[in-house]
C-alpha cells in the first residue's frame, strides 16, 4: 500500500494514470472501518476529479503515517518479546494552537502539495528553491524547531538532486517518508511533554550523532540513577549549523553541557547533575553543567537497563526506534555502520569479537540493525564518542571564526 | 578530504549556478565573488567592490576552479556534475579542470551583491536557536 502511494508521489498527482487511480481506490478500501476511512475516501475521489486541496493530501499523508506507526508498534512488541522488557506508552501532549505560525505552516503544507502534484520525478530547482524563503521563517521560530529541522534536511536533499530527471535513481521511499512526516507536522504545534525535575548520577553508554548540512543532534544514552530509581535515558543536544562545521567541531555549538559529557566519555567516568528535566519520552534535559565524577562501569550499569518509552503516536515510525540493549557477544544482526561517525572509535573486527556490548537496536533498510554504543575489547571498554575530546585538541582553527573574518572582508567595500 | 574554508569560505548550488566566495591567493584582505552557470558555462568573478578579476582572460580563472573543487568536496562529484549537466569519465583526478574543459561559456557582468548576501544569509544559521527539548526526528539523517 505504501509503495502504491509512493508511486503516485513519484509520478505526480496532477498526472496520474488509470493504474494509479485504481491503486488509490484500493488504498481507500484497505482503510475501511478505520478513523481514516472517510477522509481518505474523500481525498481519493476528489483527486480523481482533479480537485487538489491541501486537506486531501494531509489525509493521504496521515494514512501513510498510520501504516508506519503500526509497523513501529509491531517492531516494539517484537523487541519486548526478545528482550523481555515492556515499553511505556507516551501520549501525545495536547497540541498548541498554531497561532501566529498558522500562515507559515500552511505555506509549507501548500508547497508539499505542489511537489506532490508535480511528482518527484519531474522536480526541478524552480519547484523547490522558492520554498527556501518560507523555510527561513520557519527556522527563525524556535517553537517550530522540530518541523523546521526536518524540512531543512528534506529541502537540502531535494536541491542536491535537481534537476531530478538527471538522476536515474531517486530515493523515493525516503523522500515519501520525509514528505509524509513534514505534511503531518504542519498540522499542529507539538505540545510540551510532561516532565519531572531530577538530580542524580548518569552512567554514559555512548553517543549517537545525526546531522544534515544545517542541523546536528547528538544523543547521549546512559543510565540515570536518582538514588531511588534507575532507568535508561537519552540526553539530547541539538543545534543549527552550517555545512562546513562538522565532526568534532559541532561540540562548539552545544554550550556548557558538551564539554563535561566529552570528558566523561573520554575518561569512562560518570556524570552528576542537579535540576535536570526528565521528560515522558525518556529525554533528560540538563539545565546546569554536569560534573565529571567517578570511574564508570557501563556494563554493570547495563544490568539495570529499562526500555525507553516509545515515541508518542505522532512520531511513531520504524526509523525512530532506538532501543538500548545489552548483548552477550557479537550480534548476529548486521551492524548499523552507516550510523557510526566517520572517525568512529570502533573497529568492525573488534566489534565482531567482542564478548559483550551495549547497543541501540535500529530498524533500517527493511531489517534490524545493531548500532554499538559501548564495546568490551581486549584493550578495555571502547565507548562511542570517547575519541571526540582528543580530536578536538588537534583542531587547528575555528571554522566559524574564519567564515566571520572572511565575510568582514566583503563588508569592507 | 575536507573542505578548505580559508580558501573558499562559501560555495552553494543555487538557481542553476555554482556560486561562492573565494579568498585571494595573494592578498589576505581581498575576497572574490564567483559563479559558473549550468548548461551555458557562463561565469563571473570579481572582487566585492565589483572590480573584475585579473585572472579572467577569455576563460574561467583559478578562483572559479577552486570554487568548483570545493563544491565537489562539499557535495560530491556526482551531484556537481549532474547539476552542471556535464558528464565526466571514471576516476577523475582533477574534476574542476575537467568540468571547465567541457563548459564553454563567456564572462558575465553581474553585481557581486547577490552572492554576498547569500553568504551572509548562510551565516545566519549560526545565530538560529533550536528549542531545548523539542522532539526531533534527526534519525532520518545519517551522516
Amino acid at each position: 500500500m505504501i509503495r502504491q502511494l509512493d508511486d503516485c508521489l513519484l509520478h505526480g498527482f496532477a498526472r496520474l494514470g488509470s493504474q494509479h487511480r485504481d491503486s488509490l481506490a484500493a488504498l481507500a478500501a484497505t482503510l475501511g472501518g478505520s478513523p481514516l476511512e472517510q477522509p481518505v475516501a474523500e481525498a481519493v475521489s476528489a483527486i480523481g476529479r482533479s480537485e487538489f486541496l491541501t486537506r486531501h493530501f494531509v489525509s493521504l499523508a496521515a494514512a501513510r503515517a498510520a501504516v508506519q506507526g503500526a509497523q513501529h508498534d509491531a517492531l516494539i512488541a517484537q523487541l519486548g518479546e526478545v528482550f523481555g522488557v515492556s515499553t511505556a506508552e507516551v501520549e501525545d501532549p495536547p497540541a498548541h494552537s498554531v497561532g501566529g505560525s498558522a500562515a507559515l505552516l500552511s505555506s509549507a503544507e501548500q508547497w508539499l502539495m505542489e511537489i506532490a502534484l508535480a511528482g518527484f520525478n519531474q522536480l526541478d530547482e524552480d519547484a523547490v528553491s522558492p520554498f527556501v524563503a518560507t523555510l527561513e521563517h520557519l527556522q527563525a521560530n524556535s517553537e517550530l524547531t522540530g518541523v523546521a529541522a526536518l524540512l531543512t534536511g528534506f529541502v537540502n536533499e531535494l536541491l542536491m538532486y535537481m534537476p531530478a530527471e538527471r538522476h536515474p535513481q531517486l530515493p523515493i521511499y525516503r523522500w515519501a517518508d520525509l514528505w509524509t512526516a513534514a505534511m503531518v507536522r504542519t498540522q499542529q504545534l507539538p505540545g510540551e511533554l510532561p516532565y519531572q525535575e531530577v538530580s542524580g548520577t548518569l552512567t554514559p553508554f555512548g553517543l549517537s550523532v545525526n546531522s544534515h548540512a544545517n542541523f546536528v543532534s547528538a544523543n547521549l544514552y546512559g543510565l540515570l540513577d536518582t538514588g531511588e530509581t534507575k532507568q535508561t535515558v537519552r540526553v539530547p543536544l541539538a543545534s543549527y549549523k552550517v555545512d562546513v562545521v562538522a565532526g568534532p567541531e559541532v561540540w562548539d555549538l552545544f554550550g556548557d553541557v558538551g564539554e563535561p559529557i566529552l570528558k566523561a566519555l573520554a575518561g569512562n567516568k560518570t556524570l552528576t547533575f542537579e535540576h535536570g528535566e526528565l521528560a515522558a519520552n525518556g529525554n533528560l534535559l540538563l539545565k546546569t553543567k554536569p560534573k565529571v565524577s567517578r570511574k564508570s562501569d557501563p556494563f554493570a550499569a547495563a544490568e539495570f537497563l529499562t526500555a525507553l518509552p516509545s515515541a508518542s503516536p505522532l512520531f511513531r515510525h520504524p526509523v525512530h526506534i532506538d532501543h538500548v540493549v545489552h548483548l552477550d557477544g557479537a550480534a548476529e544482526l548486521p551492524l548499523a555502520v552507516e550510523r557510526l561517525a566517520v572517525d568512529t572509535e570502533f573497529d568492525e573486527k573488534e566489534i565482531k569479537q567482542a564478548p559483550e556490548m551495549i547497543a541501540l537496536m535500529r530498524f533500517d533498510q527493511g531489517g534490524w540493525r545493531v548500532q554499538p554504543l559501548c564495546v568490551r575489547t581486549d584493550q578495555g571498554i571502547i565507548i562511542s564518542g570517547g575519541g571526540i575530546a582528543d580530536a578536538r585538541k588537534t583542531l587547528k582553527s575555528k571554522t566559524l571564526a574564519i567564515l566571520r573574518e572572511r565575510s568582514s572582508k566583503l563588508l569592507r567595500a | 578530504m575536507n573542505r578548505t574554508v580559508k580558501k573558499v569560505p562559501f560555495v552553494e548550488l543555487l538557481n542553476g549556478r555554482i556560486q561562492g566566495v573565494v579568498s585571494s591567493g595573494s592578498d589576505i584582505q581581498r575576497v572574490y565573488v564567483s559563479f559558473i552557470e549550468a548548461g551555458t558555462g557562463n561565469y563571473s568573478c570579481c572582487t566585492n567592490n565589483n572590480r573584475p578579476c585579473g585572472g579572467l582572460r577569455g576563460s574561467a580563472c583559478k578562483h572559479i576552479q577552486s570554487m568548483i573543487d570545493e563544491a565537489v568536496l562539499q557535495f560530491g562529484a556526482d551531484t556537481v556534475t549532474k547539476y552542471l549537466g556535464v558528464e565526466l569519465g571514471e576516476d577523475v583526478k582533477r574534476p574542476a579542470a575537467e568540468i571547465l574543459g567541457k563548459l564553454h561559456g563567456s564572462e558575465q557582468k553581474e553585481s557581486p551583491g547577490i552572492v554576498f548576501s547569500r553568504f551572509l544569509n548562510y551565516l545566519r544559521y549560526c545565530e538560529l536557536d533550536a528549542k531545548p527539548g523539542a522532539v526531533l526526528e534527526m534519525d532520518w539523517f545519517v551522516s
